[in-house]
């Protein structure tokens, strides 16, 4: 018998398959799961899931992730930091990563991505303008780039190096610790930690 | 058979008397130092018209010879795309699968010293859109890893548009053969590919000054780095084809050339050795010369919005003698001169990774006169490879030497003579 007999068990095992890190098997097996063993684990990621971009908010001025009332002030990142220290990132999840490694007093901004011609990701796109008017505000004297080390993280650092430097602030990058083609996001604290210690002048 | 021209040097007045009779002593050292890799086992599955086969052949030379159409080509297709995971032929992996069925199984034995229980054993099994290799019977999923394990070298009759057809079919020849020396060399080639398609859409868009700045920058250190690595590629090049001159004396008679232009810029290879000329770093030298490029170009790249020069435009000109040998050479002169350039990759290989490609030569004898194949076979002998050759005709009783593999193959089936 055809799936396709089950247009809503079908619809939902689509939805799940196009979640990063589930393959088409894994999908099948969720659905099912959900649909006869588990069927209270389904409201509760059906109703988490509808309220997380109430709930969840990105900081006007960082980009990062907020919780509660929306706002700079309720930033983590953003408040009580050494305000001199910028650490640059692409995604949210890099700030945890960071964050992870320990040792880290400064303010964090978040890209939203990275630039990519054949994408048609400019910088505009990114939250580069808003970068560049924080440092000139906060009174920052490093910026840190820890972007993810392959051809689009080293291209939209060479760019950004480019455009701030004439700002007047001292712009280094993570120490070649992390592999070639690895994600920050997936770094162990160690390494992180070293290549965040050893950064260098880019 | 005669390998004894190989041992004729060149002239003693020749000002190369000197390098020519240095390398061919480190190559006969090295020869013995590395033996060739050889393929000891064959199995097939539903491989093209063979339902199933299995091969064990001869460690030097193995003939394989047939009427037309009998599967001679298939086989020698077989060790090819067990190895290199891809066919000579421009056949796609189901074109390759018997007719008729889902699927193919591909294995091979190699070893590296004789009677060795050390070696390698490749499997390939491609079934629909599912692929498998596997390296010691362990699935491999890194297929640059699984490439790097046994390295063949292929001369068939389409090989003669490496000289006779466009640049595209040159640059794909050398820049596969540098590949196999320094894998490095694909990450590299890769990179500039994209860093050439994201910096044509740059240009196509209008992209802000800043972006295009560092872009530029980026796009001439990795054009650098691809073009310095084939200059110094062809120089260890040239010296094989010096050597090879020897061996191939009584057929070509003339000195075989391979120079690098930069087409896009109208650069020779004089002039780059010229301009690039008492530098330390070849990229850094490459770099500054193509850096004069690149702003010649500008202008006209801003207008059009396509890259104008570049790696991916330029060619290798292949001359034997004074003339240029797409124009000037006969067909058998072409054939002879793109086997030199095929057994030079190989030796170039050998040089720097100690040790012999497996040679597959296709239909040999066609276009080529006996002496000039004699003069082949003797380089080949003489290199210690184990090789491949298809002829329809059943070779000569002392064809190859005693040892030599002799397979007659007949709609599929293949029997050892
Ligand atoms: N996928 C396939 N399945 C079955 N048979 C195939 C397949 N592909 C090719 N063949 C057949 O294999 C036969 C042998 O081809 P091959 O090119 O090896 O011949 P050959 O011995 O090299 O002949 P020649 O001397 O003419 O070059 C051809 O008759 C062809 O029809
Ligand atoms: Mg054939
Ligand atoms: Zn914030």
């Amino acid at each position: 018998m055809p799936l396709s007999r089950f247009p809503a068990i079908e619809e939902c095992i689509e939805a799940f398959r196009r979640l990063p890190g589930v393959g088409p098997k894994s999908a099948q097996r969720i659905v099912f799961h959900l649909l006869t063993k588990d069927p209270e684990a389904a409201r509760r990621i059906a109703s988490a899931c509808a309220s997380l971009h109430e709930r969840v908010r990105l900081c006007p001025t960082c980009a990062m992730l907020v919780e509660g009332e929306a706002g700079g002030a309720d930033c983590r990142v953003c408040g009580d930091r050494d305000p001199s220290l910028l650490c640059v990132v692409e995604e949210p999840a890099d700030v945890f990563a960071v964050e992870r490694a320990g040792g880290f007093r400064g303010r964090f901004h978040v890209l939203m991505g990275v630039i990519s011609p054949l994408e048609g990701v400019e910088a505009e796109d990114l939250t580069i303008r808003q970068l560049a008017e924080r440092v000139k505000a906060e009174g920052v004297k490093e910026v840190i780039l820890a972007l993810n080390p392959n051809m689009a993280g080293e291209g939209t650092s060479l760019y950004l190096a480019r455009i701030l430097k004439p700002m007047g602030v001292r712009v280094t990058q993570l120490a070649h610790g992390l592999p070639m083609g690895s994600h920050l996001e997936y770094a162990d604290e160690m390494t992180l930690a070293r290549s965040l210690e050893g950064r260098r002048e880019i | 058979m005669h390998i004894s021209h190989l041992h004729v040097f060149p002239q003693i007045h020749s000002p190369y008397y000197f390098y020519y009779s240095l390398i061919l002593k480190i190559q006969t050292q090295e020869t013995r130092k590395n033996p060739p890799v050889r393929l000891v086992r064959l199995a097939l599955r539903h491989f093209r018209n063979y339902p199933a086969l299995s091969l064990e052949p001869a460690p030097g030379f193995n003939y394989l010879f047939g009427p037309n159409g009998a599967g001679k080509t298939n086989l020698l297709e077989a060790i090819h795309f067990l190895t290199r995971l891809r066919s000579f032929r421009r056949a796609s992996r189901r074109g390759m699968i018997e007719e008729g069925q889902l699927g193919m199984y591909l294995r091979g034995e190699f070893r590296r010293e004789e009677g060795a229980a050390a070696g390698v054993t490749l499997e390939a099994a491609v079934q629909d859109h599912e692929r498998k290799y596997r390296v010691n019977g362990k699935e491999e999923g890194d297929l640059l890893s699984y490439l790097d394990q046994v390295h063949t070298a292929v001369f068939f009759p389409e090989s003669l548009q490496i000289v006779k057809e466009g640049p595209a079919l040159r640059r794909a020849f050398f820049d596969r053969a540098l590949a196999a020396e320094n894998p490095a060399h694909l990450a590299a080639a890769r990179e500039y590919n994209r860093l050439l398609a994201e910096r044509n859409r740059l240009l196509k868009g209008g992209a802000n000054s800043d972006i295009l700045a560092v872009w530029d920058r980026r796009f001439l250190k990795s054009a650098a780095r691809i073009v310095a690595r084939r200059q110094r590629y062809l120089g260890s090049l040239r010296g094989h084809l010096a050597l090879l001159e020897c061996s191939l004396a009584s057929a070509l008679g003339r000195r075989i050339e391979v120079e690098y232009t930069a087409e896009g810029t109208g650069l020779s290879g004089e002039t780059w050795e010229h301009l690039a000329g008492g530098e330390e770093d070849p990229e850094a030298a490459a770099e500054a010369v193509l850096a004069q490029s690149a702003a010649r170009a500008a202008a006209e790249e801003r207008r059009r919005g396509v890259t104008q020069w570049g790696p991916h435009l330029d060619d290798f000109r292949i001359r034997l003698g004074t003339r240029r040998a797409r124009d000037a050479a006969s067909q058998g002169e072409q054939r002879l001169l793109t086997l030199a350039l095929v057994m030079a990759a190989a030796g170039s290989f050998r040089a720097a990774r100690g040790e012999e490609p497996i040679i597959l030569l296709d239909d040999l004898s066609s276009e080529l006169d006996e002496r000039c194949r004699g003069d082949v076979l003797g380089h080949l002998a003489a290199t210690g490879a184990q090789v491949f050759i298809t002829s329809t005709e059943a070779p000569g009783s002392r064809a190859g030497g005693a040892g030599a593999g002799r397979f007659h193959i007949e709609k599929g089936i293949l029997s050892a003579r």
